[in-house]
């Protein structure tokens, strides 16, 4: 019954394809509900009732379990969803975090950037996720993007079902983003 | 050794990593030695080619360095994703050696703002005296260590002879066999006498 709530939450993460909405008023609810507990268990114990508050305490700390997973589980979606897409938040992602969560991602974000400048210049840890087949690749534009300049190619102008030919590394980032897709 | 071979070190070692449970030695000295290479050999491709030779030999060695560097990053991106995954567990642990001093640096930073992150959204919420990540045990309430009892496939690259399982029944490894056996029961053949790879 007093688990019930905790249930709820760490059940909800199951039941969407990629995040819940964060749910803050849950949470809250169960924290209020931990220190209601908690303080039935402390008075319990000035009345010797060791069983009952032995009990209370088990739940409480059941709910702060339960908690912390779908904290933690939401963090770790993030981080992948960092290595995956790049350093922004695709919009509809951005509508199932709450405002921590986005400071999070950002810290994280800088985080593995410094990281991966102090192992090396040269290297860029999420840029490969797949292993490299060619140097070149051809991509089309999925949307008007206008004139870039790229520092190997030169400039280029993106417009919308244009198919070009880039250099892989140039092209990564803008195929991760959506703006390119990759066609060969 | 030359960079032909440091590749096959680093080809292995990836593979290692990727199919170990818990954390292995970070290998310094091969990733040192391959990054030096990758980052003095990109310098001297930057220099402009001039015969169409030139420049047909410049995208060779540029597709080769493009390969070496994806290696060097998903063996150092897979290390990253075990350190995240039980990070509140090895910032216990007294002894972080296998780890690089970069690694040390990106845990403790990451750790801390991991666990801002719950206290800002949660634990700052509770009364003071649950506000702690650990119970009373000492154990923190959502660590996960690495699972050393899971099972991995091995190839015995040396002959290692007669392994005792714990139901007591033994196992004669030989070179070249593959198995499928409890990760600990082989830990030291793989991490220190090299006589076992993971695969």
């Amino acid at each position: 019954m007093h688990a019930e709530k905790s249930k709820k939450l760490v059940r909800e993460l199951k039941t969407s394809k990629w995040l819940p909405p964060y749910n803050v008023a849950l949470i809250s609810e169960i924290s209020q509900d931990m220190a209601s507990l908690y303080e039935k268990a402390v008075s319990d114990l000035e009345d010797r009732n060791t069983d009952s508050a032995l009990i209370k305490s088990s739940l409480v700390n059941r709910n702060k379990r339960c908690v912390l997973a779908y904290l933690n589980y939401r963090l770790t979606k993030l981080e992948c969803l960092r290595l995956e897409t790049g350093p922004n938040i695709p919009p509809h992602f951005s509508n199932q975090l709450n405002k921590d969560e986005m400071d999070y991602f950002k810290q994280y974000s800088a985080l593995l950037q410094d990281y991966s400048r102090k192992v090396s210049k040269s290297l860029d840890l999420t840029g490969d996720l797949q292993p490299p087949k060619d140097v070149f690749v051809e991509v089309r534009a999925t949307e008007d993007v206008g004139d870039i300049v790229l520092p190997e190619t030169g400039q280029v102008s993106l417009e919308k079902n244009t198919v070009h030919l880039l250099r892989r590394s140039e092209a990564a980032g803008l195929i991760r983003q959506g703006v390119l897709q990759h066609i060969n | 050794m030359g960079l032909a071979e440091e590749v096959l070190e680093l080809e292995a070692a990836v593979r290692r990593e990727k199919a170990c449970p818990e954390i292995l030695m970070y290998e310094s000295d091969l990733i040192e030695s391959l990054i030096g290479q990758v980052e003095s050999r990109e310098k001297a491709l930057r220099i402009d080619p001039i015969t169409p030779e030139e420049q047909f030999r410049g995208l060779l060695y540029q597709m080769d360095l493009d390969r070496v560097k994806y290696l060097l990053s998903s063996y150092l991106r897979s290390r990253l994703v075990k350190i995240q995954a039980y990070a509140l567990w090895v910032v216990r642990q007294d002894d972080v050696n296998f780890l690089s001093p970069q690694e040390i640096d990106f845990l403790t930073k990451y750790y801390s703002i991991k666990t801002n992150h719950f206290k800002k959204t949660f634990l700052l919420g509770l009364p003071n005296d649950l506000r702690s990540l650990e119970s009373r045990k000492g154990q923190r309430v959502i660590e996960v260590s690495p699972q050393l009892d899971k099972h991995v496939f091995i190839k015995v690259i040396d002959d290692v002879g007669r392994v005792q399982t714990e139901n007591s029944a033994d196992i004669y490894l030989e070179k070249g066999d593959i198995f499928f056996i409890p990760y600990n029961l082989v830990k030291p053949l793989i991490t220190e006498e090299r006589k076992i790879d993971l695969v």
